[in-house]
């Protein structure tokens, strides 16, 4: 059988549905801000369902890839940025606007630094847990239908107060609505998004007083 | 001697520097958004020149840690991103907010894209190389005369977009020249992200295909 080279893990299927999920991020960026809404929603929720679909193909084709597996993970960084950057303008509030700042701000943190301590500890993947974590992570990340709850609950309150913005009255008794029962899920998620950070934080500081004890031992 | 415990790490000098440049970024959201341009400034400013400072205190006490790395990482990213955020409204242009959108994906992508092939291959600071790396990557990290300029004047051109909005005509004069000279500052460094990016994208397949490859035999 022939050796696989670096490019052929670029071409494999799930990576594919990655690098059409970037394209999709940009055409929803592209609907944002010169105000195609239908074209946002679209491209924005295709590029969540596929989200799905590559991790299913991956594991159903036996192409998971650490690659495939960062691809991902920034794709959902930059989606979740650049509607949070647009709504910190659509709506036209200072301080809402300061708090989609701080949004995007913990979302990029508490994953870059849960992904550093899970690599530095060796934990394969970003979502195994051990014993000492917290109870509420714990139940999160157990069962992955409360996961996928989450998550999409969470992109589901922001692209739905984007939509408010658009929709013609008649729909928004369906969508505001949505976004009222949305929003505790949108809380819950960025608190645990917290938590993890937190955590992830201490892991990598016990790490850091391992080392510094072990290399001041040495020097007895 | 004592033992040292996980929150002794939080305590580090450097990480306490840290800190205090994520809550200048706080502060730099607040005025921006109630535009308080002097202030903004000021610490945006503060907080770039503090980042020089973590590191030197970080080799200096010997207080380097894991977790300081981390923390400075997440502090540029999102202290860029939150003024790029500011710039997609400030100008009313639909394409520059395109770009800025952009660039801070970019930014994003390219960091975290690296620092993930960086821990899979085992390096332990990302401005390592070796023989084989990528010749813009190499001059980028290993000289400090262009390494320096292209990061100072990458956030000094988003930081003079911004100035240029809010200075009285006279200043103008001064800072829209500058921010011309930044510009060609601001488009090297962000195509040399790009490579950082691709570079470390094949770094992660070569290493899916080796255990590809070891796991067929």
């Amino acid at each position: 059988m022939a050796n696989l080279s670096y490019k052929d893990v670029f071409l494999f299927v799930p990576n594919l549905i990655g690098y059409s999920r970037v394209a999709l991020t940009g055409a929803a960026t592209y609907g944002m801000y010169y105000e195609h809404p239908f074209i946002t929603f679209i491209s924005y929720a295709a590029s969540e369902l596929l989200d799905v679909a590559d991790g299913y193909y991956a594991r159903k084709l036996g192409q998971c890839s650490k690659l495939g597996e960062v691809l991902d993970m920034v794709t959902d960084r930059c989606t979740t940025t650049v509607l949070l950057t647009y709504l910190a303008q659509l709506y036209d509030c200072r301080l809402l606007a300061i708090l989609f700042c701080l949004l995007v701000s913990l979302d990029i943190s508490s994953h870059y630094m849960q992904m550093y301590s899970q690599l530095i500890t060796g934990k394969t993947n970003h979502k195994q847990m051990d014993e000492n974590a917290h109870w509420i992570l714990k139940a999160y990340y157990t069962d992955r239908r409360v996961l996928f709850g989450f998550c999409f609950g969470n992109e589901a309150f922001f692209l739905l107060l984007y939509l408010n913005k658009f929709l013609p009255t008649y729909a928004l008794y369906l969508s505001i609505p949505l976004t009222v029962a949305a929003f505790p899920i949108c809380l819950i998620k960025n608190v645990i998004n917290g938590i993890q950070l937190y955590e992830s934080a201490s892991d990598l500081a016990r790490l850091d007083a391992v080392e510094i004890n072990k290399s001041n031992g040495k020097q007895k | 001697m004592t033992q040292m415990k996980h929150s002794d790490v939080f305590w580090f000098v450097p990480n306490l520097i840290g800190y205090f440049r994520v809550s200048l970024g706080a502060v730099v959201a607040f005025s921006m958004y109630y535009e308080y341009p002097y202030v903004t400034f000021i610490c945006y400013l503060a907080s770039g020149l503090l980042d020089g400072a973590d590191g030197y205190y970080a080799r200096k006490l010997g207080q380097c840690s894991m977790f300081g790395e981390v923390l400075d990482m997440v502090t540029d990213r999102c202290t860029a991103a939150t003024l790029l955020i500011y710039l997609t409204q400030l100008y009313k242009s639909p394409l520059l907010a395109l770009a800025a959108c952009f660039l801070i994906s970019l930014d994003i992508s390219s960091h975290y894209m690296q620092m993930f092939a960086q821990l899979m291959v085992g390096k332990t600071n990302h401005k390592q190389m070796d023989e084989n790396t990528h010749w813009a990557l190499k001059l980028f990290y290993t000289d400090k005369r262009i390494f320096i300029p292209l990061c100072f004047g990458n956030e000094a051109f988003y930081l003079l977009l911004y100035m240029d909005k809010y200075l009285p005509t006279y200043a103008l004069y001064i800072s829209i020249p500058l921010t011309f000279v930044a510009l060609p500052l601001c488009l090297i460094k962000n195509a040399i992200n790009a490579v950082q990016l691709y570079v470390s994208a094949c770094e992660l397949a070569c290493l899916d295909a080796a255990k590809f490859n070891k796991s067929k035999k």
